[in-house]
């Protein structure tokens, strides 16, 4: 296994996240597609963690970033919630206050 | 304040009544006003020139321009017995006119008009007499031929006076223009205009110049003064109203010529003089002999003016410019007796055809007759007047011209030649006057009654005393023991004294030239009481067959002269203009509109494409600029986050290359 490999697949998460984040109109689908930017970013952490002398700082990080995404995720789901209530939706183009 | 500046105040008033006009159009005591004033102004002028000291001449003036060192120019007034006197004269003839006028004109509608541009004319001439520098003296002297313009075209709405108005005129402006180049010449030779300064100045300059400075005011004393190129406008000015040719002929216009010589006489060369004499003494002749044959009662009277003027400026060239001023003064008391006569017995015709419903021409001589069983006073005024005029001993015309005879005897004996020629033409139109004085009297006042006067005889009443004392006056003034008390020797004149003038004639020249002229004045009435009384019809009828009959009723043809002359080549030089206007101005103007057009139509296309283009463009970029980053913003949360990856992208591959 090639440091490469990893690196493609946290391309491709990164992309496939970013590919929901931008194209979906559903919140919760973005989301999860921000999740899914975390993963990659992770992933990278890990992989790289090889070529740390003390084998502990990329995993360190991505414990880090996978205890602030779960932060974030309750704060987004509650802000969708309060949307929700306001809006009575979740869809982003609906929720547009702006006359752009 | 100087009491010699009391001078000021006549012209003042009758400058101030003439120009209250303006408010009292329709006022119906402004002509008896207006002579008051003019009246009160002759008192005026009477006392400031009895109180006149002893000094030769008083000037009076006031910076007017003063630019640098040379040129300054000064308002003034020159008070000398001269200036004082002829304003007198002025006033006393203008009043007289004015109070015959008030008479003569009282049935013109436009009676107002006329008395404000008589107070206007005398204000003219009154200053010209009084300025003290040819500046002045040359506005005056346009302000006379344009309210004598005015007043000869008085009655407008007929065409002839207009006709005449416009042909004095413009016959006056040619010797306005000689009186222009004498005041060009006199600045740029001398550098001063007043006439005080140049009489120390003139002989500080060569010969040549000094000549022509004198014929040029000799052109211009020919233009006012109807001298002998330049005559023919005065019959024509008779179309105006009588009084108007009275005040004309006696005091205002054609004086002005003559006191003109007379106050520049030191500007004279020798040479000038002799010009000045040869054109007056060719008028004097030309003047008597048209007088001869007209049939019209002004125009004889206008053309025996001109013969008188004549006299005068021949006066002038003989160095005798004080009989000349003489003659002026004797001349203007008799000829406006006489023209007030000729207006009396126009006036008379006039009412007694409007009350018996007659008409003919009321200045026709052959119209009279018998006028003397018909009015007294006038017919005794008016022979006075004649007399005078003719140069009967005892009168004032015969004192003059005697002073203007005995200077022409005196220069033929100096200088021969020439003057020999003069001295003869003086003599012999001294026989003419006689001749056409008589002729006229005989036709009005001695002829039996002529055929048409027979008609509106019994409707004939006297004239009014606003009308008889205008002629009294004038007719005691024509009396020779007016100007001096031995009635026959004008040596004994106090006037000439008065004036201050030495006379250079000497006694023997004048007793052969009181002789002479009394003879020929005794044959010339011999003459015409032959001719007329007697009717010696085979005589007329010869007169009138000859070629000299011909020449004297045309004026020696000047006028037709002067039309084939000038006519003519106006014509063709004002169609030249007309053909210059059209071809080459007006295709100029049309050729400029066009290129305004094309040039505008030019601009406009600029304007459009590449000034209005250019913000149009600018406006539709940074329209679509706008709306391409306008979208930036569209509040759409996922645009933003595509955005704000490519910026990141370029900022790293930025920081990265």
């Amino acid at each position: 296994m090639q440091l490469e490999h990893f690196l493609i697949l946290s391309a491709l998460l990164f992309a496939i996240g970013f590919a929901l984040v931008v194209t979906r109109k559903n919140s919760i689908v973005v989301l999860m597609g921000i999740e899914l930017i975390f993963n990659a970013a992770n992933l990278n952490l890990i992989a790289f963690n090889r070529y740390d002398p003390h084998l502990f700082q990329g995993l360190a990080f991505s414990l880090f970033v996978i205890v602030i995404a779960a932060c974030e995720v309750a704060i987004a789901l509650a802000i969708i919630l309060n949307i929700y209530k306001r809006f009575q939706t979740i869809n982003l183009d609906r929720i547009n206050q702006m006359n752009g | 304040m100087d009491k010699n500046l009391l001078i000021l105040l006549p012209s003042l008033m009758v400058l101030a009544s003439s120009l209250s006009f303006i408010f009292l159009r329709k006022h119906k005591k402004y002509v008896i006003v207006s002579t008051i004033v003019v009246g009160t102004g002759f008192f005026i002028s009477l006392f400031s020139s009895v109180n006149l000291g002893s000094e030769a001449s008083i000037l009076y003036q006031l910076d007017w321009i003063k630019l640098g060192e040379g040129l300054h120019l000064d308002f003034g007034i020159l008070v000398d017995r001269l200036s004082i006197f002829m304003c007198s004269l002025v006033l006393f003839i203008s009043f007289l006119v004015h109070m015959f006028s008030t008479e003569y004109m009282k049935d013109d509608p436009g009676k107002n008009r006329f008395f404000a541009l008589l107070g206007f004319f005398t204000f003219s001439m009154l200053g010209l007499l009084l300025s003290s520098n040819y500046l002045f003296l040359f506005v005056f002297w346009e302000l006379v031929g344009f309210s004598s313009y005015l007043l000869i075209g008085f009655w407008w709405k007929k065409p002839s006076p207009i006709r005449a108005s416009k042909k004095a005129f413009l016959i006056n402006r040619i010797g306005d223009i000689g009186l222009l180049i004498a005041l060009m010449l006199i600045w740029s030779n001398y550098g001063s205009f007043s006439i005080t300064e140049l009489v120390d100045l003139r002989s500080s300059n060569g010969f040549t110049v000094i000549t022509s400075i004198g014929i040029c005011l000799l052109i211009a004393a020919i233009g006012k003064s109807a001298q002998f190129p330049l005559f023919n406008w005065l019959p024509d000015a008779m179309e105006g109203p009588t009084p108007v040719s009275a005040l004309i002929h006696a005091a205002t216009m054609v004086a002005a010529g003559v006191y003109l010589l007379v106050r520049s006489e030191f500007l004279f060369s020798s040479d000038a003089l002799t010009a000045i004499s040869v054109i007056g003494c060719t008028t004097a002749l030309l003047g008597g002999i048209s007088a001869l044959s007209q049939y019209d009662i002004k125009k004889i009277l206008a053309y025996s003016t001109i013969s008188q003027l004549g006299y005068m400026v021949m006066g002038v060239g003989l160095g005798a410019s004080c009989a000349s001023s003489f003659h002026l003064i004797t001349h203007a008391f008799f000829k406006a007796g006489l023209f007030l006569g000729a207006g009396a017995v126009i006036h008379l015709l006039h009412e007694a055809q409007k009350s018996s419903d007659k008409h003919f021409d009321p200045q026709d001589i052959r119209n009279m007759g018998g006028m003397k069983s018909l009015d007294k006073t006038l017919f005794i005024s008016f022979m006075i007047c004649s007399a005078g005029l003719a140069g009967l001993p005892l009168f004032s015309g015969f004192l003059s011209k005697d002073a203007i005879l005995s200077a022409s005897l005196l220069s033929a004996e100096r200088f021969g030649g020439i003057y020999s020629a003069i001295s003869v033409i003086g003599f012999l139109t001294a026989l003419l006057t006689p001749i056409y004085i008589g002729r006229l009297l005989w036709y009005v006042f001695f002829k039996e009654y002529s055929e048409k006067l027979l008609e509106i005889k019994d409707k004939i009443i006297s004239n009014t005393p606003a009308i008889q004392l205008p002629l009294v006056v004038l007719a005691f003034c024509s009396l020779g023991i007016v100007f001096s008390l031995n009635p026959i020797d004008y040596h004994s004149s106090f006037f000439i004294s008065w004036l201050g003038f030495n006379m250079n004639s000497s006694e023997e020249w004048h007793n052969l030239t009181s002789v002479l002229s009394v003879v020929l004045v005794l044959l010339g009435i011999f003459t015409s009481y032959l001719i007329y009384q007697k009717n010696l019809d085979a005589i007329k009828k010869r007169l009138k067959a000859s070629s000299f009959y011909q020449i004297s009723v045309n004026a020696f043809f000047l006028d037709s002269l002067t039309h084939k002359i000038t006519v003519p080549g106006l014509l063709r030089l004002s169609s030249g203009v007309k053909y210059l206007d059209k071809r080459v101005i007006d295709r100029a103007v049309d050729y400029l509109a066009v290129s305004q057009v094309i040039l505008a139509h030019v601009i406009a296309l600029v304007d459009y494409w590449i000034v209005d283009g250019s913000i149009r463009l600018l406006s539709y970029l940074s329209g679509r600029i706008g709306k391409r980053f306008g979208n930036m913003q569209s509040g759409n949360i996922q645009k933003h986050i595509i955005w704000v990856l490519f910026f990141t992208l370029l900022v790293m591959l930025l920081l990265l290359s």
